[in-house]
């Protein structure tokens, strides 16, 4: 049986292509250990990752807190530096001429580049390219500006226009398209003034204000309300198809996940467990580890809703700085339990991400062959 | 191009839009509000000092010259207001004469005031001067004759002085000027005496002098020179324009005690020459009868001492001087021995020197005599005459100046050397506020920059930096200022002198004030750097100088602008501080004339040192104010305290 362990494709409909990206942090040492020469430790928080996004889709990446989510989506846009691995992105016709450069590293004959291989200061026009919707609506604005300033900015740097006439109706474009309507009441507003749900329309607004082809929505709408979730996705939704955007949906709700998303990954401690189509993952998952967030997800049920549910896990999420050797999952897998045999294996050696189905990768030695 | 110009320009207004928001959230608060009045005042000062202020000024504010014609250690005028009694100063200097009188070849120019005296305090000092030309004629010059009278309110007119000005060794030619100045050892002294006895009719009554012409001369004469005496000693001679006899008493001395020491000797002198064999029994008898009626004379002084008048008293002991003479003529005939003799001899000079002490000095007779001062209207002129000019000037080219010095002087009165403390304190506003200021600015401006720096970029320069600021902060400012301080004050010579040595404290401030500010400015730009905005904007692209510039020093300003205000008075205090603990600069500063009262050690002058204490004071407030309101707005959270 030809087991097929992943490996990213380029073909000329993938925007976006991972691979095997690494992100350690150092943690700083004291200057007492440095000189009892304790060696530097590192946070891994991404540790191996792979993945590629289709042109026109959703990707979502999803995963308990903590297990490198948003490092994956900042190292898209060069926000820290990797530690390994590669970026391949496929832009736009806009930036070609950056593409053109030298030192630029193609990677495939489609005509995908590495985003690493770009010198710093030649990167910005990227940055109109990929852009972000942050999680936190309230610490992503500068409180001390108007949102007319909020949206200028990004054109100032830019050079987008000059006029503050032009600016003016830019912006107020920008408002309406995330239906902040009439624009000239919310543009001399500071952020204060503005609900939760109105203040992530304005982060939105200033992602999409120089027309990205790749959008990076960090958790969008964890930290609003409930209530003005839905019309924040919808808004997204119907964004993407009107102005033909690629998302990357980074979420710990898998239930939401499934609802938005295309395809899933779902990571664990900086490394993807299981990748596939949205519904199947979320509706017959395989990994133990997506098994047990599976189970957590509260019944929409409200009758049911406050039946205590046993979960199929053990014990915390353990540190990324001490990764546990083997599959990283090991400690609080309950599939163990019934495969003792399977325990040696997993607590030793890695399990790599194989196609379980076309198009459906499970990193788990249930699955793979020994 | 235009587009740049539009940008600034929108810069421009922004900026000033900031300001006049942050001007109006001052405003709304009470300690705003009274701080930005302080602030109007003192800013006002510091502007009128900077108009009027002349170099001049800087160099010789300390000099006694400067202010010659202030009375020194005074108070303001107001304190009359209160109750006080003081004379008023005046000042008045001419360029034009008051009027001029021409006769034939003589023209005079008169320069008149009148100086009001209205409360029982004698002025301090009057003096004319001037700078008077000479008059050009046949290719020469003349000199002028200068005459200065005085009408006093009892309508004496005294003729103060007349100055024979001497070209001598100034360098006159024609049209060249003469200073003169009058002073209380050419004032005419003796007039004043004459005219104070014959107005207020000083004498001496006949039952103390008796009626011998010359002994009542000699007692007129005792009398004028007690009164000289008094008027020199205590009122500087030109004083005694301003006063008159208040109370005189004489009286003779009623003691016997020189009397019985005569009767004594002479009884003494008699019994030994009665003892002595002498072959003249003629010549022995007329000694005895000569030293009798010595000791006769005497006797009737001691009995009858308690009528005696002046006059008796002198001739009888005239008379008994003139007996022992006798006596001692006639024992050289007789062949009286010669310790007798000799004994005569110097008992009739003693008593000779006694009548002539008692005729010149106050000894027998002794006159007390005390003078109040005048009140009233005083009239001086100041004549200037040339004689023997054929075509005398209508106007004359002079400056005279008539000084009088009062016992208070303008609105804060004076310090010592004269110096005129109001003047000292205005021009001492834009001083102390540069020196707060700039030592402020600096320190606050190097603090925000390396604290950015130190705080954005972190990693090695942050750690140098952090370092440099542990060193200087565990560094005590004070006595590295004192030894810089004399290390300047050695070092620097010439005429900026006093900028480098207040430049030289500035840089010690600055090098040890700049370290606090920037570890919370690094504090501020660590959790700026933290916060998402800043990761947005790097996903947009925005640059290191962009977050820097747009980001993390619009909030850092305010508090820079809090810290900054804060600051002010620091400088200031130290300054003054320096100045009083005697590391002076020469410069007028508050902190100047606190060190010379200290120097003088004249703290019990409330008018000397608490106008530059009171002006230190406010100048703190108003910045402590302003940093409080500027603070609450940087903090709103302190709004609700
Ligand atoms: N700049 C950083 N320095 C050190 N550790 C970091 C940094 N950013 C994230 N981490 C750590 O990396 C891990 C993954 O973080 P993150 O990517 O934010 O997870 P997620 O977004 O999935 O919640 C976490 O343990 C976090 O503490
Ligand atoms: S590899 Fe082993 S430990 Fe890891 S999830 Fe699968 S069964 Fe559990
Ligand atoms: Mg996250």
């Amino acid at each position: 049986m030809g087991e097929n362990i992943y490996k990213p494709v380029y073909s000329k409909d993938t925007k976006l292509v991972v691979s095997d990206l690494k992100v350690y942090f150092p943690i700083r040492r004291s200057f007492i250990d440095v000189l009892r020469g304790k060696p530097r430790l590192y946070v891994k928080a991404v540790d191996g990752v792979s993945f590629d996004v289709k042109e026109g889709e959703v990707f979502a990446l999803a995963g308990e807190s903590g297990c490198g989510k948003t490092t994956t989506g900042k190292s898209i846009l060069r926000l820290n530096e990797i530690t390994e691995g590669s970026i391949g992105y496929l832009p736009s016709k806009k930036i070609e001429n950056v593409v053109k450069l030298p030192m630029v590293k193609k990677l495939s004959e489609h005509g995908h580049i590495d985003l690493y291989s770009i010198p710093d200061k030649y990167f910005k026009p990227f940055r109109q390219d990929i852009q972000m919707i942050w999680q936190d609506p309230f610490g992503s604005l500068n409180p001390r500006r108007t949102i007319f300033e909020i949206l200028e900015e990004p054109l100032d740097i830019h050079g987008i226009s000059s006029t503050k006439e032009e600016r003016t109706e830019i912006i107020a474009k920008a408002l309406e398209e995330v239906k902040l309507t009439p624009p000239e009441e919310f543009m001399w507003r500071y952020p204060h003034m503005l609900s939760g749900g109105q203040r992530q329309r304005v982060v939105i607004s200033r992602a999409l204000i120089l027309k990205p082809s790749l959008v990076i929505a960090d958790e969008p709408v964890s930290m609003l309300d409930v209530s003005i979730r839905a019309e924040i996705l919808q808004l997204m939704m119907d964004l993407k198809k009107r102005l033909g955007l690629t998302y990357i949906f980074i979420t710990h709700d898998l239930a939401l996940a499934r609802y938005i998303s295309n395809r899933i990954a779902v990571m664990y401690l900086g490394k993807i467990v299981e990748m596939g189509d949205a519904r199947k993952v979320v509706e017959d998952p395989y990994h133990p580890y997506t098994k047990a967030l599976v189970e957590a997800i509260p019944e929409p049920d409200p009758q049911r809703r406050f039946i205590i549910k046993e979960l199929p896990i053990k014990g915390e999420v353990p540190s990324p700085i001490n990764v546990p050797s083997g599959c990283r999952f090991h400690p609080r897998c309950i599939a163990l339990d019934k495969h003792p045999e399977l325990a040696e294996l997993c607590k030793t050696k890695e399990p790599p991400l194989i196609e379980v189905a076309p198009g459906r990768y499970v990193a788990c030695w249930l699955y793979a062959k020994k | 191009m235009s587009m740049a110009t539009g940008k600034s320009n929108s810069r421009i207004s922004k900026i000033f839009g900031s300001i006049k928001t942050a001007f109006k959230e001052i405003w709304r608060q009470t300690p705003g509000k009274a701080a930005l009045i302080l602030l109007l005042v003192l800013v006002s000062m510091a502007v009128v000092a900077v108009v009027t202020i002349t170099p001049e000024f800087l160099v010789k504010w300390e000099s006694a010259t400067y202010w010659e014609d202030n009375p020194v250690v005074v108070p303001p005028c107001w304190v009359n207001t209160l109750g006080f009694k003081t004379s008023k100063t005046t000042q008045v200097y001419f360029t034009q004469p008051s009027s001029t009188d021409v006769n034939g070849s003589i023209v005079k120019y008169t320069y008149t005031h009148t100086y009001v005296l209205d409360v029982n305090d004698l002025p301090k000092d009057l003096y004319v001067k001037g700078e008077m030309p000479l008059l050009c004629e046949n290719g020469g010059f003349k000199i002028p004759a200068i005459m200065i009278t005085v009408e006093r309110p009892d309508g004496i007119i005294i003729h103060a002085w007349n100055v024979a000005v001497q070209p001598g060794s100034q360098n006159a030619t024609c049209g060249s000027k003469l200073t003169v100045k009058t002073s209380k050892e050419t004032f005419n002294l003796a007039e004043v005496i004459n005219y104070l006895v014959e107005k207020y009719n000083i004498t001496i009554p006949q039952e103390i002098v008796g009626t011998n012409e010359t002994y009542v001369q000699s007692a007129m004469s005792i009398l004028r020179t007690a009164i000289r005496t008094e008027l020199e000693n205590k009122y500087m001679s030109t004083l005694s324009l301003f006063v008159k006899p208040a109370n005189y008493r004489i009286t003779l001395s009623r003691d016997t005690k020189i009397l019985e020491g005569y009767k004594n000797q002479i009884t003494g002198l008699k019994n030994r020459i009665m003892n002595v064999e002498i072959d003249n029994q003629v010549f022995k008898d007329r000694i005895i009868q000569s030293l009798d009626r010595a000791l006769n004379n005497i006797s009737w002084i001691i009995n009858n001492i308690n009528t005696v008048t002046y006059s008796d008293y002198l001739t009888a002991m005239s008379y008994a001087s003139a007996e022992i003479e006798n006596a001692n003529k006639l024992g050289l005939a007789a062949g009286l021995p010669e310790d007798i003799r000799s004994e005569l001899q110097v008992l009739s000079s003693g008593i000779k020197k006694f009548i002539e002490s008692a005729t010149s000095t106050p000894s027998l007779i002794i006159p007390e005599i005390t003078f109040e001062t005048l009140q009233g209207s005083y009239r001086v002129e100041v004549a200037v005459a040339y004689y023997g000019i054929s075509n005398p000037p209508q106007s004359l080219d002079a400056n005279v100046g008539i000084i009088v010095k009062g016992g208070c002087h303008g609105i804060l009165g004076t310090a010592d050397k004269g110096i005129d403390i109001a003047t000292v304190v205005l021009y001492g506003t834009p001083i102390a506020l540069s020196i707060g200021f700039v030592t402020a600015v600096t320190s606050v401006f190097i603090g925000v920059i390396v604290g950015i720096i130190s705080g954005y970029y972190g990693g090695l320069i942050d750690e140098i930096i952090q370092r440099i600021v542990d060193v200087i902060g565990n560094i005590p400012t004070l006595p590295i200022l004192i030894i810089v301080g004399s290390v300047a004050q050695k070092t620097f010579t010439g005429e900026a002198k006093s900028l480098y040595i207040i430049l030289t404290y500035i840089g010690v401030l600055v090098i040890f004030g700049w370290g606090g500010v920037s570890i919370t400015v690094r504090a501020m730009t660590l959790s700026i750097k933290e916060e998402p905005y800043i990761e947005a904007a790097k996903a947009l692209g925005a640059s290191n100088t962009r977050i820097i510039f747009k980001h993390i020093f619009p909030q850092v300003l305010m508090y820079a602008a809090a810290v900054l205000v804060f600051n002010v008075p620091g400088a200031i205090l130290t300054e003054a501080g320096l100045s009083v603990l005697g590391l002076r600069h020469g410069w007028p500063t508050w902190g100047s004339l606190l060190a010379s009262a200290r120097a003088e050690n004249r703290f019990d002058v409330w008018w000397w040192i608490l106008p530059p204490g009171i002006m230190i004071s406010l100048t703190s407030l108003t910045f402590v104010l302003l940093g409080l309101a500027i603070e609450r707005i940087v903090e709103p959270r302190l709004r609700t305290l």
